[in-house]
Formats: C-alpha cells, sequence, structure tokens
C-alpha cells in the first residue's frame, strides 16, 4: 500500500507505527540496506524512549550516521502521521554528506558558527557535476533559529540552506536533535550535503494581510515575549483583534489569525506559540518592541499547498521526491477544518517526505507556519538523456 | 482606522496611544544601532537578500554594459570558464609560472590549501602546498622533481603524471602539460573508482586464489599449515588439525605456533621436548632451507614433519602419518634382531657341538690308538703265542710218529693216531692263528706278489690233501692248468688248501670236490666246488668271518678259522672272494686273480718216487737245533729213517762237529732262530766256509716272512716252515743231496713240494741226532 502510495527512486524509506521503540526500530529499518546507504534522516515523536531508539538505530544501521530529530507530527508516505518513526536513507550513489554539530546554541556565538561552518564547507570535499545545498535541524525551542540561519545564510555563500526546527508535538516541552547516537537538545546540526540528483527550493505560506495593524509596545526579544501591544496586554489586545476572549485562545486560533509582519514589501508570518502568564503571548519568531505588526489572513490552505507543491525541475521534470519542512500550525489548521485526508493525499501525489516543525528556515530567514521543501529531480545526466 | 480598541475609555486609549508612539520612537532610534538582536538579524538577513537581489540586478546591468566592450573576450572566457566548470577534472592554467585561471574542482582539491589557490599562485609554490597538504596521502613519485617548472625550457608536448591518494581512498591523476613555452596546464582527474575497481578486482583475485590454494590444501592427504614470517598461522588445512588432534578454537588463522607448540606439549601430545623447540627449527630452517623430523605423537602415532621455508620468510608445515610405516620398519628390525639373535644361537650351540664333536674325536682317536694299540699288542701276542705254540706240537708230532711206528700192529696204535691226528688239528689251528694274526697286523711287507704257476699250486694242493679226501671218501680232482697268475705264493696256497680242505671237511662220503680255473679277458678265475651241504642266502656272508658256522653244521666240526684266513689273505691280495651255494646241494668258491699274459708253464708229472721212502737214508745230516725237545725229536724221526746224525744247538757246536768228523756233513737242517743272535743261516754260511763245499742245506723256521726265503735264494738254501710236514721233508733231503745243487731253484722247490705225500705213511730210521729246525 504504501508502496503504491509513494516510491521514489533516490532514496529509501522506512515507516513505523509501532509503539515499541524495539519493534518500530526493527520494522522501519527493514528495507534500508547500511551498506549502500550515505546517511540517515530520522524523525520521530517524543514517546519514544530515546536511548533505546538511539541504541537500536546505530546497531541496525551498522555504522552508518543516522541524524534526525523530534518532531510535531511526520509526513510519511501515507501523509500526515503523529507517532509514526520516519526514516529516509539517502544513498551513497547520489548523496555525501559532512555533518557538523553546532553546540550550544545558547547562548550562542555568531563568530564561532561562522568559522566552524566555513571550515566544514571548505573541508567538504567537492565533486565535479555534483550539486551542494545544506540542511540544518535545530533545536525547535532555543528560539536561536534566526540568528542561526542568518548567520549560517551568510558564511555558506554558495550553499543554499534549509531547515527545520525540532517539535515536540503540541507540548513545546523539549525538542531534541539525534546525531552521533545521542539526542541532545540547544543545539543544531548542519549537513552539507553534495547529490548528483537536480535540486531546487520550495517556500511558501496560505497567508493575505488585513487592514488590522497593531505595534508591539512591550516585549522580551529574547524570549521571543510579547507583553503589550497596542499599549493594552498582549493577549488580550490580540483576543480582541481576532475577536474571542482571552480563555478562548488555543493553538488553533494562532494558526488561523497569524502575525505578519512587513519588510521590504514582504510580509512574513510571526507565529504565537501560547500564552504566557494569562497576559503575554510567546512568539515563534523573532520579534522586538515598536515593530509594526499586521494582522494576517489564511486563504484556501489546500490550493495554497496544491499550487506550492506543483514544481517542476529543469526539462518539466517532477520531483522525485519532496523533503518539506511543514509548520506544525499549519497541520492543525488542516485538521481544524478537516481537510487532513486532502493534505495528506496532496503529500502522496508529491512525495513529500518530512515532518512538522516549530518553524523553518530558508534564505536566511526563520519562519512560522509555511512549509519550506528541497525538490530532488533525476540527475543532470540521466534527465538529458 | 485606530490602533487602540475603541471601546476602551478614553484616558486608557490615550494612555495606549502614547506607548504606541514611545514603542514606535524607541523603534525608530534603535534602527541607527548596531546591535545584535533576532529580530535585527532578521532584518538584516531580509536586506542582505534584497542586496543581493539588487547587486545581481546591478551587475546583470554591467555585464549587459560590459558586454558590448569585451565581448569575445568575455565569451570566450565564460566559455572557458564555463567548460572549466562543466570539466569533471580540476583545470589549473600557469602562465609564466603564476596561476591565470583554474576551476573550482581544482582550488578545492585540497581543502586545507584551498584559500591559497589564487591567481598569481606560483607553480612551485602550488606543488609545496600539495606536498605538505593534509589530505594528501601519498604519491607515487616526487611531485617537484618531475614538475618543477624551471627544468624544461623547451615546448614540446611534454606530458608527465603522477598518481596522488588522497584522504578517504581518494586517488586523482595529476597532469601536467606544456602547451607552450610560457603556459603550463596541470589536470587532476578522479581515478578513484578504477583505482577501487581495479582493486577490488585484485583482492577477488586473490581471494579466488586464496579459495584455490585453500581447496587444494583440502584435498591433500597429508597434514599442511603455512606460518607467516612472524610465526603466525596462515592457511592450514582439516588434516593438519586433525593429524595433530588441535582443538577449533585454537587453530585459527592468526594463532602463533608458540601457542600451537604450548598445546601440544602442555597435552603431553609430543613425547620428546626438544621436538619443541622453536628456536632451533628458525635456526636449522635459516641455515638449511628445510626440516625434517620424525615426531612420535601421543602414545602410538609416529609423524614426520617437513618444514619448507617460504619465499616471505614464512615456512610451510607438512604433515604425514606414517605410523603404519614406522610400525612396520620396527617389526622388520624386531624381526631381523630374533633372526640374529636366532643365528647366534644356532651358530654357538653348533661351535658348541663341532668342540663336543672334536672332543669326542680326539677321544675317539685316542681310544682308537689304544684299541689298536690293544689289537696289535694282541696280534703280537697271538704271533708270538701261535709261535711258540708251534714248536712243542712241532715236537709232539715228530715224536708221536717215532712213537707210531714202534706201535704199529700193538694195542696202542689206534690211540697214537688218534692222538696224532689231535694234533695234527691243532697244529692246522695254530697255523691258522698265525696267518690270521699275520694278515692282521696289515704289513705290507708281509705279501710278495711275484708271478705263480697256478697249475703246480693247485697239483701240489692237490697232493698235499688226497690222503684226507681219501680218508673221509670224497673224490678230490684237479683240472690241470698252465697259467701264471700274480699274487703272494705262500698266501695264495694258504687260502687255495683252506678252501680245498674246507670243502672236503663238509662234503658228505661219496661225494666231491673238483679244483680248476676258468678264463675271464685278463682275469682268471680259480673255482673249489663241491658237492657238499651248501650254504643258505643269509649265511653267505657270515662264513667268512672267524669262528662263524653255517646254521647246517653240526657243532662238533671244530672252529672255522679256515674261511676267514681266505678271506684276510685275499683282502689283501686284492683279489675278489666269493661264493655261490645251495643248501643240499653245494657250494663254488671263486678267487679272481690277474693273470701274467704270453707265458705258461708246462704241466709236470710227479717226479718223485714214493719207492723211496722204503730205503735207508744213509746220508750225514747236521741238524742245528736251540730248542732240545725239537733236536730230539728230529733226530730221532732221522736217526728211524736210517741217517746218522749230528746234532748241534748252535753254529758252534755245529763247526765243532765238523772239525771233529773232519768232512762236510751232506746236508745241514738249521732251524733259523737260534740262541742270541745266532741264526741258522750263519750256521750254513759257517759250515759251508770251514768245509769249503757248498753243502746242501735246508732252514726250517716258524718265521714266514718274505726276506728268509730271499735270503734263502741268495745263499742258496731252501726254507721249510714250520711244523715240518715229515711227508715232505724226507724227499726234499734225498732231493738236496741227490743233486748237490748248491743254487737255490723255484722250479726245484716247487717240485721239492710235490714230494712226500705219503709221509706219514714212511718208516723213519733217522736216528736221534741234534737236529736244528
Amino acid at each position: 500500500m504504501r508502496d503504491e502510495d509513494i516510491s521514489p527512486a533516490h532514496v529509501r524509506v522506512g515507516a513505523s507505527t509501532q509503539t515499541d521503540t524495539r519493534a518500530a526500530v526493527r520494522e522501519a529499518t527493514a528495507c534500508i540496506d547500511p551498506r549502500d546507504t550515505c546517511f540517515v534522516l530520522a524523525l520521530m515523536p517524543q514517546s519514544f524512549d530515546r536511548e533505546v531508539m538511539a541504541q537500536e538505530l546505530t546497531r541496525h544501521m551498522d555504522g552508518v550516521p543516522v541524524f534526525g530529530c523530534t518532531t510535531a507530527g511526520q509526513i510519511t508516505a501515507h501523509g500526515y502521521e503523529t507517532g509514526a518513526l520516519q526514516l529516509i536513507a539517502f544513498p551513497r550513489e547520489h548523496f555525501r554528506c559532512a555533518s557538523l554539530l553546532i553546540e550550544p546554541l545558547k547562548p550562542i556565538s555568531i563568530t564561532e558558527i561562522a568559522a566552524q561552518a566555513t571550515r566544514h564547507a571548505v573541508r567538504f570535499q567537492r565533486t565535479a557535476g555534483w550539486n551542494r545545498l545544506a540542511l540544518i535541524l535545530s533545536d525547535g525551542l532555543s528560539k536561536q533559529e534566526d540568528l542561526l540561519i542568518s548567520t549560517l545564510e551568510t558564511v555558506l555563500d554558495d550553499l543554499p540552506v534549509f531547515g527545520g526546527s525540532a517539535g515536540d508535538g503540541l507540548s513545546f516541552g523539549e525538542t531534541l536533535i539525534l546525531h552521533n547516537g545521542q539526542f541532545r537538545s540547544n543545539v543544531a546540526l548542519l549537513m552539507l550535503l553534495e547529490t548528483d540528483l537536480q535540486f531546487q527550493g520550495i517556500g511558501f505560506d496560505h497567508f493575505l494581510p488585513t487592514d488590522t495593524q497593531l505595534v508591539i509596545t512591550d516585549a522580551d526579544p529574547e524570549e521571543r515575549l510579547v507583553k503589550e501591544i497596542n499599549g493594552a496586554p498582549a493577549a488580550q489586545e490580540y483576543a480582541r483583534l481576532v475577536g474571542c476572549g482571552v480563555a478562548d485562545l488555543s493553538p488553533q486560533i494562532f494558526a488561523e489569525n497569524p502575525i505578519l509582519v512587513r519588510y521590504n514589501q514582504n510580509y512574513y508570518v510571526r507565529a504565537i506559540s501560547s500564552v504566557k502568564d494569562g497576559q503575554a503571548l510567546s512568539f515563534l519568531a523573532a520579534i522586538d518592541d515598536g515593530v509594526v505588526l499586521t494582522l494576517g489572513k489564511g486563504t484556501e490552505i489546500i490550493k495554497t499547498l496544491e499550487a506550492g507543491l506543483g514544481v517542476s525541475g529543469p526539462g518539466g521534470l517532477t520531483p522525485d521526491f519532496i523533503l518539506g519542512f511543514d509548520c506544525v500550525l499549519r497541520k492543525l489548521e488542516i485538521e481544524q477544518k478537516q481537510l487532513g485526508g486532502e493534505a495528506s493525499a496532496l503529500f502522496r501525489a508529491h512525495k513529500v517526505l518530512g515532518f512538522n516543525t516549530y518553524g523553518e528556515q530558508h534564505c536566511g530567514v526563520h519562519m512560522n507556519q509555511t512549509f519550506v521543501g528541497v525538490a530532488f529531480f533525476d540527475p543532470a545526466g540521466r534527465a538529458l538523456g | 482606522m485606530s490602533l487602540v480598541d475603541e471601546n476602551a475609555p478614553p484616558e486608557e486609549q490615550i494612555a495606549r496611544q502614547a506607548k504606541i508612539i514611545d514603542a514606535l520612537m524607541r523603534r525608530a532610534n534603535r534602527s541607527n544601532d548596531v546591535g545584535v538582536s533576532a529580530y535585527s538579524a532578521f532584518q538584516s538577513a531580509i536586506e542582505l537578500q534584497a542586496q543581493v537581489a539588487a547587486k545581481t540586478r546591478d551587475l546583470e546591468r554591467a555585464a549587459t554594459e560590459l558586454e558590448s566592450v569585451r565581448y569575445d573576450r568575455e565569451r570566450a572566457r565564460r566559455t572557458l570558464e564555463d567548460a572549466l566548470s562543466a570539466m569533471g577534472e580540476g583545470f589549473a592554467l600557469f602562465t609564466g609560472g603564476r596561476l591565470d585561471i583554474c576551476n573550482v574542482l581544482f582550488r578545492t582539491f585540497l581543502p586545507d590549501v584551498a584559500f591559497r589557490v589564487r591567481k598569481g599562485l606560483r607553480l612551485e609554490d602550488y606543488l609545496d602546498y600539495m606536498m605538505h597538504s593534509r589530505a594528501l596521502v601519498s604519491t607515487d613519485r616526487g611531485i617537484t622533481r618531475n614538475f618543477a617548472p624551471e627544468d624544461r625550457g623547451g615546448t614540446g608536448a611534454s606530458v608527465r603524471s603522477v598518481v596522488i591518494e588522497l584522504r578517504g581512498d581518494r586517488w586523482y591523476q595529476l597532469s601536467q602539460q606544456r602547451t607552450s613555452s610560457s603556459n603550463v596546464v596541470l589536470l587532476l582527474t578522479e581515478i578513484t573508482s578504477i583505482v577501487r575497481q581495479s582493486r577490488s578486482e585484485k583482492e577477488l583475485l586473490i581471494d579466488r586464489q586464496a579459495a584455490y590454494i585453500q581447496a587444494a590444501f583440502e584435498d591433500m592427504t597429508s597434514g599442511v599449515c603455512t606460518f607467516s614470517s612472524s610465526g603466525e598461522v596462515m592457511m592450514y588445512n582439516r588434516q593438519f588439525r586433525q593429524l595433530l588432534g588441535l582443538p577449533f578454537t585454537l587453530l585459527q588463522k592468526g594463532t602463533t605456533l608458540t601457542r600451537l607448540l604450548d598445546f601440544l606439549r602442555n597435552n603431553s601430545l609430543v613425547a620428546e621436548d626438544a621436538d619443541l623447540r622453536v628456536e632451533a627449527w628458525r635456526r636449522h630452517l635459516q641455515h638449511e632451507g628445510w626440516l625434517r623430523k620424525r615426531i612420535r605423537h601421543g602414545t602410538d602415532r609416529v609423524l614426520e614433519l617437513q618444514v619448507n621455508r617460504l619465499p616471505d620468510d614464512g615456512f610451510l608445515v607438512e604433515l604425514n602419518d606414517v605410523t603404519l610405516e614406522s610400525r612396520a620398519t620396527e617389526i622388520l628390525e624386531n624381526r631381523v634382531q630374533e633372526r640374529t639373535a636366532e643365528l647366534t644361537e644356532a651358530n654357538r650351540r653348533l661351535t658348541e657341538q663341532y668342540e663336543e664333536k672334536a672332543r669326542v674325536e680326539e677321544e675317539l682317536r685316542l681310544a682308537k690308538e689304544r684299541a689298536e694299540a690293544a689289537v696289535s699288542s694282541k696280534t703280537r701276542f697271538l704271533a708270538a703265542a701261535s709261535h711258540d705254540l708251534l714248536q712243542p706240537v712241532n715236537a709232539a708230532k715228530l715224536l708221536l710218529a717215532t712213537l707210531k711206528e714202534r706201535t704199529r700192529g700193538t694195542e696202542f696204535a689206534a690211540t697214537v693216531e688218534r692222538l696224532y691226528g689231535a694234533f695234527g688239528s691243532t697244529e692246522q689251528l695254530l697255523h691258522s692263528l698265525l696267518d690270521i694274526s699275520r694278515l692282521e697286523s696289515a704289513d705290507p711287507s708281509a705279501v710278495s706278489p711275484s708271478e705263480i704257476s697256478l697249475g703246480g699250486l693247485m697239483q701240489g694242493i692237490y697232493e698235499d690233501q688226497s690222503a684226507l679226501a681219501e680218508q673221509k671218501n670224497v673224490r678230490l680232482s684237479v683240472v690241470p692248468s698252465d697259467v701264471l697268475v700274480c699274487s703272494d705264493p705262500v698266501y695264495l696256497l694258504r687260502s687255495i688248501q683252506n678252501l680245498v680242505v674246507n670243502a672236503i671237511q663238509y662234503t658228505e662220503p661219496g661225494g666231491r670236490v673238483l679244483v680248476g680255473c676258468r678264463h675271464r679277458g685278463k682275469k682268471v678265475i680259480l673255482q673249489v666246488w663241491d658237492t657238499g651241504i651248501g650254504i643258505g642266502l643269509k649265511d653267505q656272508k657270515r662264513i667268512f668271518e672267524e669262528f662263524a658256522r653255517a646254521e647246517n653244521v653240526a657243532l662238533a666240526s671244530g672252529v672255522g678259522l679256515g674261511l676267514s684266513v681266505v678271506d684276510r689273505a685275499c683282502k689283501l691280495l686284492g683279489h675278489r672272494l666269493w661264493v655261490r651255494s645251495k643248501p643240499g646241494v653245494g657250494s663254488l668258491f671263486c678267487i679272481e686273480l690277474d693273470r701274467v699274459p704270453g707265458r705258461r708253464v708246462p704241466v709236470e708229472a710227479p717226479a718223485v718216487a714214493p719207492a723211496d721212502t722204503d730205503l735207508e737214508l744213509e746220508r750225514i745230516i747236521l741238524v742245528i737245533e736251540n730248542d732240545p725237545d725239537v733236536l730230539f725229536a728230529m733226530t730221532q724221526k732221522l736217526e728211524h729213517w736210517g741217517a746218522s746224525v749230528l746234532a748241534a744247538p748252535s753254529t758252534a757246536e755245529a763247526l765243532m762237529h765238523v772239525r771233529d768228523m773232519g768232512l762236510a756233513p751232506d746236508i745241514v737242517l738249521a732251524d733259523y732262530q737260534l740262541d742270541g743272535d745266532d741264526t741258522g743261516v750263519r750256521a750254513i754260511a759257517e759250515i759251508r766256509r770251514e768245509t769249503g763245499v757248498h753243502v746242501p742245506a735246508i732252514v726250517i723256521t716258524a718265521d714266514r716272512r718274505e726276506q728268509i726265503r730271499r735270503l734263502g735264494a741268495e745263499q742258496g738254501f731252501t726254507v721249510m716252515h714250520k711244523p715240518v710236514q715229515l711227508s715232505k721233508l724226507r724227499p726234499l733231503i734225498e732231493w738236496k743231496i741227490r743233486w748237490q745243487s748248491p743254487e737255490p731253484d723255484t722250479t726245484r722247490e716247487q717240485a721239492q713240494t710235490k714230494v712226500g705225500h705219503d709221509s706219514e705213511a714212511q718208516g723213519n730210521t733217522l736216528g736221534a741226532g741234534r737236529h736244528v729246525t
């Protein structure tokens, strides 16, 4: 069934919905041959025993590097999943990879990160005719993605960087990165990839600005905490603007009523994660005191999704698969609107594999409530042939 | 539209608006500050994007502008760059020894020196960086030496290449090509896949060879194991493990020889500790290149170990089970030892037996010597005894003859006749004994073969034995013969005589005895026929033994020494003797003799007339005899015959008689052996010298030695053997005196033997003179 749903030619996928950690690993690794594999991307919920998970993955994959993170949901060959262990095996035939663990994220040292990333990129051997890109997985609760991605984008000047922040379901408790057989928080994992496949970046959202504007009058930028909006307590003012009571504020409300920031004629989503102390709003992206925000309004999410995923490569190729970083709030909205089935069908149709994030990174910017993806196509030589 | 909630109280609205204004002012003021905040980073990232976009637009615009000016060059360069980028190889052009252009692959070829790869970099500096790069693992040749730019001034299409290995098993070929006098092109071609493939093929090949060798090893019947130069197991076969009884876990690739040997030693699998001296092995192996040992493995197995050095200083151990072979050898050796021991023992026994035999032989020899000595002494004794016995018998017979004459016609006549016969038998026995003892002494000089007239001999026997035959009423006849044979006259005569006597004795009255001879080529066979009782087949051998008699012979007929004497004599003379007989029909005794070819002897008629016996013997006879009894008896007999007898015991007394008488006697009868060294021969010689007359003489002796007869032939006397047969003596005396013949003559002697066959019947008037025998 799954094989019918999606069958990328250039990566191997394994997934398991088993709740037992060992059984899940056994099932998910069953169709992955470590000998052919360059590295494995492992995406999973927080519910597994992480030590067992790390051990079992290392054991089953026989020394092949396994990178990964906890998520707020998985996009498997089925579409949306919440409790599945999802493994994406990148074969040696098409991929080379060099990983760099950036630690700690907080307190962040931009110069150190810049130096490390530069060195790492220079050392990463270049293969003639292959394409290079970078993936970043970061602790979704570190609140450092903005600085991190902007730094990386700056120093890795010839490498496009795509990424997602690790999630923790809808709990916002702890998000972890798997590297070198260990789960860690407060870290980011940079993966430099070289591939003979052609690729294309994707990024879209489904919001349009409204006429309603607001000004942050008191905030703690370090903590992405907005205390006052328009001079009034943030939660109260937000509730008033979206037309509900403070008590009714919930992830669903936040998902449907995002706040946008306008910069250079473009609007960027600032997603709210939760209400803090009944007054303040905690954001998932950078904010600052005195910033003028615009209240956003959702459009037809399925249509935007279908349009966004409908990319074509050089020579009109359809993607072999799309590695997707999909914001958890999008999933929330889709499920709220009973559109999960349609979305999953679209994901299957476009061979999307990935996870639901606490934030997406693309073009040096950390964003919320967007879909970021990398579409991989057949190698150039093959496409021409 | 107001930002502030219009439903709020006015003063509240004012306060909020003030806050908004304040926040916006703060924000406005802060935007000029240089700060690192998340939001500013967000902002700057967006700005950067915008700037990049703007710059790109600017660049594009500039490029468009420049395009018209530098179109050709730029296009060429772009084309070159595109081509370079599209190239799967690293490319660098050095102009005038400095880097002019290179592609990304070349620049990032060595990550740690990538930042140095800039336009203007000197070629030698780049090569130097390359040599010191951490990414570089090895090159197959010195780069700087081969690529130094100044070493080639000329252009030429000189291409050189070096293979470079980088970390991570990546391989490149670096080629240098001088395209013009000032331009040098470096090309980096990745050959990783080629190297890996050739390596994997090589490994596959090696694996295959290893598998092949392993299979070959497994098939070998001997146990084989190879060791590396450091003494570690490389390859082995099952047989090797089984032969040594090594556990699977021990015998593995990489196990050291020392461990194997320790195991063998600890488990007492090898008998001698010295066999496990690795260092000794090594030295031998180093020196000789091979090593061969036979080791005892476990309790009952023998392994042959062959170690050969391998080209890489490792060595190959080959094991063979030679238990059966060595056991067979042992058995063979044991067998050989057993055999040797048996042979030695047999040899020892033989030696012992030989020694025993030699000892027995020695004893036998001694015993024989003793026996021979005993026999010899017995023979001598017998001879002496016979000789000594004959003297009194001789005397007794002479006296009895006289007594017989005197008692004729009286009542004593029969008794005397018997007495005379008894003495005759005694005398005959003594003769036989004497013959036997003489024959037994086996003295070659005892016989003297000469030519003998067989006819004469037979005639003599006839004359001697016809009286006996008549007495027994047996007809004795002789077939005359003129043949001459070669034999000893005395023994031959005795032999034939004994055969004839024997024949007469065993022939019943009315029977017949015939003596004759037959010619058989060069041989003559003398035959004595009789019609007697015959001899059984089983007795025909025995009869020649001493005192043997045939079964059908009455015990009373006396002991038979006669045939024994014949047998011995014939053997001594080399004559063949045999007998044919049939009991109740008769017997034939044969003696085969050598004939003397050509010569014949005329058969003589008997010459002596028996009438002479009636005449008185009126002659002077000198008798010399040292035995007084014999002398008396002889004198009595001769005087009875009518002779005048001068009796003397010695030569001296005989000479005295001759001197007293003043003339020579008619004849001398002398005993050969006198007292001391006096002999009859000497007496005869003295008398002949004293008288000057060759007086006829007869020597009478019991000594039958040939030399006496020879002496007689030389000096002219006749020899008579004791006991004297009176019937022969008288005719001889008369014959000698009548013919006065001083020379001895065989014919005369033979003739002489033909006379006196009836001497017993003669009266004797010979006085009792001194009569010597």
